[in-house]
Order: structure tokens, then sequence, then C-alpha cells
């Protein structure tokens, strides 16, 4: 007896026979299917979405009529959860990467059998198909990646090297740029005061952006979020003497008031102010930047800093996956094939990376010389994916408390060990149950 | 409640609206709440006391099992869990006597019939009816580095105020979070105490000023003993009010910095649907019931009838 069949009894008690009309009404009308997307609010993407949705059920060889249901993204993961709890799923979900083991495991979406489908996503970057036991469950029209924004003005006129993709900075290099950006305390060319050196979204805590931006810095360190062997422990990468020295380092540049404990909740907008010498964040700033009208040519674009094991970058966005409820799977997984055409990448893509070479050679900023072509080099160099296990929500809500924790000074030894002891004991749990299934 | 015949003379046949018939109506009138209350309050209540003691997720394939008392085994080996006790104590010591005393205090000041008094009532009722959402992300730029109260302050001071980041301080996050939570809702009390205020008959102070009793004479001795079941009412919602304490966390500060605001409610919140352990959380609001169920039961007791 699982907690979502008690769930659909108490709600069956609750609304008595509704609902099954509805799936029997759904049944009989199989040919048409329903796509949930998160991007209610972001109007470039719902737009994208529903153009693709029209040239596909005016094309003349559609297999079902698509429709659209737009939720908003805070929101669409609980919407799932609970749809699925209830068997209302639709026929096609949008899901974050990470939560693809999860998603899986639980029985929400269903591995792609689509042959067409299969061979078009060993073409996209491997960043942005989500897979998991070696099947493949998600496919992304794009990814999104993390990378350091400075001014190149500010860093010639304080003597700081550039860092270039193929020459990252490495600690020192990065600590000497805080050290000489805290000691000017403003814009050397336009005089402005900075509130701080670096800002690198300290005030996101609570969602997934600690996890996304900071655990690619944890393994530059050596350390880890779990062991990668076999995924089923974060016993001595959590809470090794590197991830230590990791938690030391993020404390420290608080300490020496190098950034600040709750930063600013637009760093891009920051920036583009010139209330910081250096942004760490992800290539969507570029937006921000434009429409300030950002001199984009003074711009440095800088890979993440190699702080010991070579510099490491986020990946994985928003993918599509087919639901275990679905019953018109060919139609759906059509429709997904048909979407994945580079015009449809380029149009869902904005300032994000195409999933696709082809689209990427069509795209003004990411072609060869393109503003951020450099964004896609450090994606496929550095990249390295949040762990890929069913844990990885529990995983990602503990790690996002426990740097919040240690930036606002708890002992960091203490602090790590314990995110340890839980995310185990959850991992332990899963497992447990999923062999006991 | 109780339609009782008892001390009523039926006389047959003069009104077909006999006890039993009165029954069926009171019945029928109560079957909606009724039925309300079971589908959302009883039975939630009940599953989540049955899954206190099981390993269940929000969502998984596999068969949920029983694991006894293992979940509270860990809750209370977490140290999070105790500082979020000691947290929602604290906060219900400060905020208990507080909140209600203001809530008197301004009742007794605009319990006067003069003209502007509907004004100030309306006043200090605004923060009550603005979502407790609204009002949370309000303070939080108020209490911001640079925000409204840091800058008054320096400017009080001419100057010799340190900006404090009220809210991410681990020192001052709780108390900031106190103060602005008595002044949400010290206006539901004050209309609370209000409605008490007014039903003490004028006769009472009559008499008692008759007796030469003055202002706090005739406080103490007679609207203090009149209020007796309004205070009763106010102690125990307030302090029930006080020991959930959720929003004002889930906007400001997730509980940080270092777990000094979190809550009770807060981390049920958190390991059911965060980290969709459901098992847990269940453990978690089953021991939260059981505090309340003791704190009001002590409350009960002390403001007996004597």
């Amino acid at each position: 007896m699982s907690l979502a069949s008690v769930a659909a009894i108490v709600t069956v008690l609750g609304t008595v026979g509704c609902g099954e009309a509805e799936r029997e009404a759904a049944k009989a009308n199989s040919n048409e299917i329903t796509l949930w997307t998160h991007t209610a609010g972001f109007d470039d993407q719902l737009n994208a979405v529903k153009q693709i949705v029209k040239d596909y059920n005016a094309s003349a060889d559609k297999k079902a009529t698509v429709k659209i249901q737009a939720f908003p993204q805070s929101s669409y993961n609980d919407s799932v959860i609970s749809a699925s709890s209830a068997n209302k799923l639709p026929c096609l979900v949008d899901v974050d990467q990470p939560n693809i083991p999860y998603w899986a495991s639980a029985g929400v979406i269903q591995p792609l059998t689509n042959k067409d489908l299969l061979s078009r996503s060993e073409e996209l970057l491997q960043s942005a198909v989500g897979k998991w036991n070696d099947a493949t469950y998600g496919v992304g029209y794009t990814d999104d990646t993390v990378a350091l924004f400075a001014r190149k003005s500010v860093l010639k006129s304080l003597g700081i090297r550039e860092a270039t993709f193929d020459q990252p900075w490495d600690k020192a290099e990065l600590m000497d740029a805080l050290s000489k950006m805290k000691s000017s305390g403003k814009n050397p060319v336009t005089g402005t005061a900075w509130d701080y050196p670096l800002d690198m979204g300290t005030a996101s805590s609570g969602g997934e952006w600690y996890s996304y931006a900071f655990s690619p810095l944890l393994q530059s360190f050596g350390g880890d979020l779990i062991n990668r062997e076999n995924y089923k422990t974060s016993q001595g990468v959590l809470n090794s003497s590197k991830a230590i020295e990791f938690g030391n380092w993020m404390h420290s540049l608080v300490t020496d008031k190098y950034m600040a404990v709750k930063g600013a909740s637009d760093t891009g907008l920051e920036f583009v102010n010139d209330k910081i010498g250096l942004l760490y964040s992800g290539e969507w700033t570029y937006g921000t930047m434009k429409d300030n009208n950002i001199d984009i040519s003074d711009i440095a674009i800088m890979p993440p800093p190699d702080l010991g094991e070579g510099p490491v970058t986020a990946g994985g966005a928003w993918e599509v996956a087919v639901t275990k409820s679905c019953n018109n799977t060919e139609a759906a997984q059509d429709y997904m094939n048909f979407s994945l055409q580079d015009k449809y990448i380029l149009s869902m893509a904005g300032s994000s990376l195409p999933a696709s070479e082809a689209a990427m050679a069509q795209s003004d900023l990411y072609k060869e010389g393109g503003d951020l072509a450099v964004m896609a080099e450090i994606s496929k160099k550095y990249v390295k994916m949040r762990p890929e296990t069913p844990s990885y929500s529990f995983i990602s809500t503990e790690f996002d408390k426990t740097i919040s924790d240690i930036i606002n000074g708890a002992d960091v030894k203490q602090t790590l060990n314990s995110a340890v002891t839980a995310i185990d004991a959850n991992i332990q749990s899963t497992e447990q149950s999923s062999s006991s299934k | 409640m109780s339609s009782s015949t008892t001390g009523i003379t039926k006389q047959r046949g003069s009104t077909s609206f006999d006890g039993r018939s009165q029954n069926r109506v009171g019945w029928a009138m109560l079957t909606p709440a009724v039925l309300l209350l079971l589908v959302f309050i009883v039975i939630p209540v009940v599953l989540a006391f049955g899954l206190a003691f099981t390993d269940a997720q929000l969502i998984s394939t596999k068969a949920m099992s029983f694991t006894g008392l293992s979940n509270f085994q860990r809750l209370f080996s977490d140290p999070t869990f105790w500082r979020a006790l000691l947290n929602v104590i604290v906060f219900s010591l400060v905020v208990v006597p507080l909140q209600a005393g203001l809530g008197l205090f301004l009742a007794i000041l605009i319990n006067k019939k003069v003209r502007s008094s509907v004004f100030f009532r309306t006043v200090y009722f605004l923060p009550v009816v603005t979502s407790m959402v609204v009002v949370s992300l309000l303070w939080m730029f108020i209490y911001q580095n640079n925000g409204m109260l840091n800058v008054l302050l320096e400017k009080v001071t001419f100057g010799h105020w340190t900006p404090v980041d009220w809210l991410n301080d681990s020192r001052v996050a709780l108390a900031a979070i106190i103060v602005m939570s008595i002044w949400q809702a010290v206006g539901q009390h004050m209309l609370i105490w209000l409605s008490g205020l007014q039903t003490i008959p004028g006769e009472l102070y009559e008499a008692a000023a008759l007796d030469g009793a003055t202002g706090w004479k005739s406080f103490a001795h007679v609207t203090w003993p009149c209020l007796r079941s309004t205070r009763n009412m106010i102690l125990i919602t307030i302090t029930i009010a006080a020991m959930g304490l959720f929003t004002q966390i889930s906007v400001m500060t997730q509980g940080g910095p270092r777990d000094s605001t979190t809550t009770v409610v807060f981390e049920a919140v958190r390991s059911g649907f965060q980290q969709q352990e459901m098992g847990y959380a269940s453990a978690i609001t089953l021991v939260f019931f059981i505090l309340i169920l003791v704190i009001t039961g002590i409350q009960r007791y002390l403001t007996r009838e004597k």
C-alpha cells in the first residue's frame, strides 16, 4: 500500500466517482494529448512552445492533437507530484534534469522507445539528455551553464589577467583578483563604488541554485555530493578533507568581506549596475546585460576557477518526458521528435545553449565568434552533471541548507558530517524500498 | 447543542416539531460541517499518525514499510529539531504576554465613544486583514541592511548606528520576526478584547465610581475580573498560533541563519514536501500535536473555574 494509493483512496472518498468519468473519456479520446510546461510567465519560451504545438497540429502526418497547459515554475513540480498521486497526469511533462532519476524510479515517467527520437537524442548535447539506469527518459532543447563575468576594462586597470577558456584562473589568481578588487573598492574606470567584489547568488538559498552553482566548486576542490562509484553514500566525499577545505573557503569569502552572506536577489542586475566587480552566474544574465545596453565587448566571460581539480561547471536544464500513465506514447514521442528540429531548438533557446550542434551554428550568440560561443565551450569541456540518483532532490535540499549554514558561520566539519548522515539515511531507505518492490 | 427534553413538558400533538424531528433537523444542519471536518481534518490527522511509524515517501513506487519508532529516534537525535522546539518555545513565551498585553492596552484606548476611535480601530486592524506573506515581504525590505529600519536608526543617532542585517544575523533574526509577528496580529486580539470590554455592564463602573474607585482601581476590580473568559480564549488562541509559527519563516528566513529561526512546523513542511519524507514529517507533526495538547491542557487547568 503506497502513499500514493492512500492519497488516491482519500481523493476518491472526497470526490466520489469524479475523475473516473474523465479517465474513461480520456481513453476514448487518446488522439488528443496534453503537454504540461513550466513556462507560464516566461513569455518567449511559452510562445516558442505554442508555435511548435501549432505547427505540429497543422502537420499532415500528426499522430494526435497536442494541447498545452502552462504552470508557473515555482509550483510546477508540486503540481506534477500531486497529479501523479491522484493519477491525473497528462501525456507529456516538462522535467528538470536532476529530477529524472527520481521521477523515473517513482513511476512518473517512462523510458523513450521511438527509434527516430532516440537517434536524434544521440545528436544532442549529452547534458541535455536525461538518462537513468541506461535508459533515456527526457530530451531537452537547451542547456544552461555557469561562468565568471567581469568587465575587461576593470581587470586591465587593476592588473588582473583575464582568464581564458584554455587558461582558467587557479585559486591563487582568483583570490588575488578578489583582494585587488576589494582594496580598490570601486570600479577604477568609472569610479562607481562597489558593495562587494563578488556575488555568487548567495541570496538564492532555499531553491536549486545552491546545489547547481556551488557543487561544481566543491567538485573543483576535489569533493563531491555523493560517491560516484556506486551512488550509495556521501561518506568520505561530502565530508572529506577537500570538502572541509571548500567549506572553509566559502565561509572565508564572507568573513574576508569578498561577498555578502545574502547578496542581491538579481545578481545580473547588480553586475549591470556596477555594484560588484565579479559575478558568478549563468549565461542568462546576458539578457539582463543586453536589456540594459551594456557594452558586451567589455564583458569578459571566464570559465569557473580551477580550485585544485580543474574547473567544473554545472549542466542540466528542463527537458520533456513521457508519463507512465500516458495512453498514446506513440503520438507523444512523435511530437517530441517533431519538436526537436533545429529551428525549434533555436526558437526555444533565447540566451541558453541550443542543444544541437546545427542549431548552435545557426545561433547568433553561439556560432563561431558569437557573444556566448565561449559558454558552449565551457559547458562541453568542464560540465559535471548533478548526481543521477533518485535521492538527488533530498541531497539538493540538504546541501542547500549545509552551505547556507556554513556561510553563516556554522562549524564546517560538523555541518558536513550531519549532512552526510542525513543523506546516507535517505539513500538507505530509498534503496531498501526499491529492492523490496 | 443537545436538544434535551428535560424541563420541557411536551403537549402531545400541540406541535409537530417535537424533540425527534428537532434532532433530525439538528443533525441535518450538522452534516455538511461534519463531513468536511471528516474529509479535511480527521482523516488526514489519522493518516498522519499512521504514517509517522512508516518510511512513506511523497511519491514512490515502493511499498511502504512499517519502521516502528525509528522516525522518532531520528527525530530526537536531530539537533535541528531541538533547536526548532527551543525557538518555538522562546517565540511563544515572548509573544503570548506581549501580544495579549498590547492588544488589551490598545482595546482600552479605543474603547471610548469618541469620533476617532473607528479610525484607530481600522488602522490597528489593517495588518490583520493583509496577507501574512505580503506583510513578511514588506518587513523583509524594512529589515534589509540598507532598509528602512537601519536608515531610520542611523538618522536618529546622527550616524552612530552601524547597520544590522536583521534577518541574516543569528543573534537578532528571531527577535526581528517576533516584533513583526506581534505587529501583524495584535489588531486581531485587540478586537477580541474590545468585544469583551463591551460586554461589561456600565452599572458596575458607576457603582465602583460611587465607592470612590479611580481609573486603576476600577480596572483591577471591575474590568480585569470581568474579562476572565475573554482572557482564557485569547491565551489559548495566541499560544496555538505562536507554536504553529510557519509563514513568516518560510518567506523571510527559511529557518536560517544556522537554524536560529527554524520552527517545528517549518521542519515538518521541509521534510515532507521538499525532501519527500512523509513518514518523518508525520512523526514531527505527531510530536507537535502532543505538545500542543499538553500545553493547552495545562492552560485549561490553570484557568479553570475555581
